[in-house]
């Protein structure tokens, strides 16, 4: 099938549900249960329906453009308007190609936890009853509210018998302070050097003068020759 | 040869019934002067008369010392100071000794009753006579206990009674002599 005959045909179903549109529902409860059942029970997939399937299902109900109408409206609440068909075999009409048409169904909504800071989403129902009756009174978070503001009570006076709790035998708690800055006492770390002996640190330039006279004459010859 | 050591024995001989007074080793006649009395001559007569007293006092013990020493031009410093301090102890003009500052000669005399003057001119003659050299003295420092000489040659006297004078310590006198700090 081109895409031609494609649009053609949908065209001819868009207008066949026009037509059908103005007239008065006939539908059975049962059928539109079946249908409907049939509709959101099964899971989402986006591949085709075969023509044999219309078939199948042909001995349940005899008025089947009634259920199509009616699963095409239950699929409009949805955000986005997704049309379900299921189309069901008919001797009079022509199998339809819904090869373009996709199901989608709503995943549902994992309940929140109570001790969850998540709002907890309205149901579907809720929503549309909000929307159509206006809203009620926004519901209490489901969290614990903050503390209050302002000076908290004094915590009661609780009396312990130091023979069993042990108080008494316990060091005094000042012994466990630290002391104070000024009466810490200072160890100095002395850095020595480390020399160590050498005899060439001095230099003999020449030998010191020594005047030992052998003789007082000599003696008395140097001091006068000053 | 080594000098020999200075021997007091009989240095003095007291000729009682002659009533004299000798020295054994060159039989001079002395005299006992009483201390006062020389003190009131060296104030009563002028400073030449006062030197060539002491002069003369030092020339007979540096004779005699040298008469000891037998060869003084040889002797050491201890053998002639030994026999020169010896000499003056019979003398009664104290005790002598010398200190050697450097080169320089200083004599020490101790509980001397002589007057510095005296002490001077006596030193020189001393060591004169003694050694056979020309030498010239200054009066470095006098105490009641203490005298010190400087023995030298008259040019370096000059300076260190200069140096003296202008209030330099006798000590520090006799390093400038010497070319040290001045």
């Amino acid at each position: 099938m081109n895409k031609g005959e494609a649009i053609s045909r949908l065209e001819q179903l868009l207008q066949r549900v026009r037509l059908r549109a103005g007239q008065p529902r006939t539908v059975s409860r049962a059928d539109a249960d079946s249908v409907a059942t049939k509709a959101v029970g099964e899971p989402t997939s986006t591949r085709p329906r075969m023509p044999s399937l219309p078939a199948a299902a042909a001995g349940k109900s005899q008025d089947l453009d009634s259920e199509e109408r009616l699963v095409a409206v239950q699929s409009e609440p949805a955000e986005e308007p997704t049309v379900v068909l299921v189309a069901a075999a008919s001797d009079s009409i022509p199998p339809i190609d819904v090869t373009e048409v996709e199901i989608v169904e709503e995943e549902e909504e994992e309940e929140a936890p109570i001790s969850s800071r998540r709002t907890v989403a309205s149901q579907p129902e809720e929503r549309l009853a909000e929307m159509a009756f206006g809203g009620e009174e926004p519901r209490q978070p489901l969290h614990t509210p903050p503390p209050e503001s302002g000076r908290l009570p004094a915590a009661p006076a609780v009396d312990f018998d130091p023979d069993v709790t042990g108080v008494r035998n316990a060091a005094p708690i000042a012994e466990h302070h630290q002391e104070p800055e000024s009466r810490r006492e200072l160890v100095p770390e002395p850095v020595r050097p480390q020399l160590s002996p050498n005899d060439r640190i001095a230099e003999m330039i020449a030998k010191a003068q020594s005047f030992a006279p052998q003789t007082f004459v000599a003696l008395l010859d140097a001091s006068v020759s000053l | 040869m080594a000098a020999p050591s200075f021997d007091p024995t009989h240095a003095v001989q007291f000729d009682l019934p002659h009533g004299n007074v000798r020295t054994r080793r060159d039989d001079d006649r002395v005299l006992l002067v009483p201390t006062a009395a020389l003190d009131e001559l060296v104030r009563s007569i002028p400073p030449p008369a006062v030197e060539a007293l002491g002069r003369a006092l030092g020339a007979a013990i540096g004779r005699r010392a040298a008469t000891s020493l037998r060869d003084p031009q040889t002797a050491s410093v201890e053998a002639f100071v030994s026999h020169l301090a010896g000499e003056a102890a019979i003398a009664g003009v104290g005790a002598l000794s010398i200190e050697r500052w450097g080169r320089a000669l200083v004599v020490v005399i101790e509980d001397s009753p002589l007057a510095g003057t005296l002490l001077v001119a006596m030193v020189a003659s001393a060591i004169e006579v003694a050694s056979g050299r020309r030498a010239r003295c200054a009066l470095l420092s006098r105490d009641d206990r203490c005298a010190r000489v400087f023995v030298g040659n008259e040019q370096a006297v000059d300076r260190i009674r200069a140096w003296l004078a202008s209030g330099v310590a006798w000590s520090e006198a006799v390093v400038r002599l010497q070319g040290g700090a001045a």
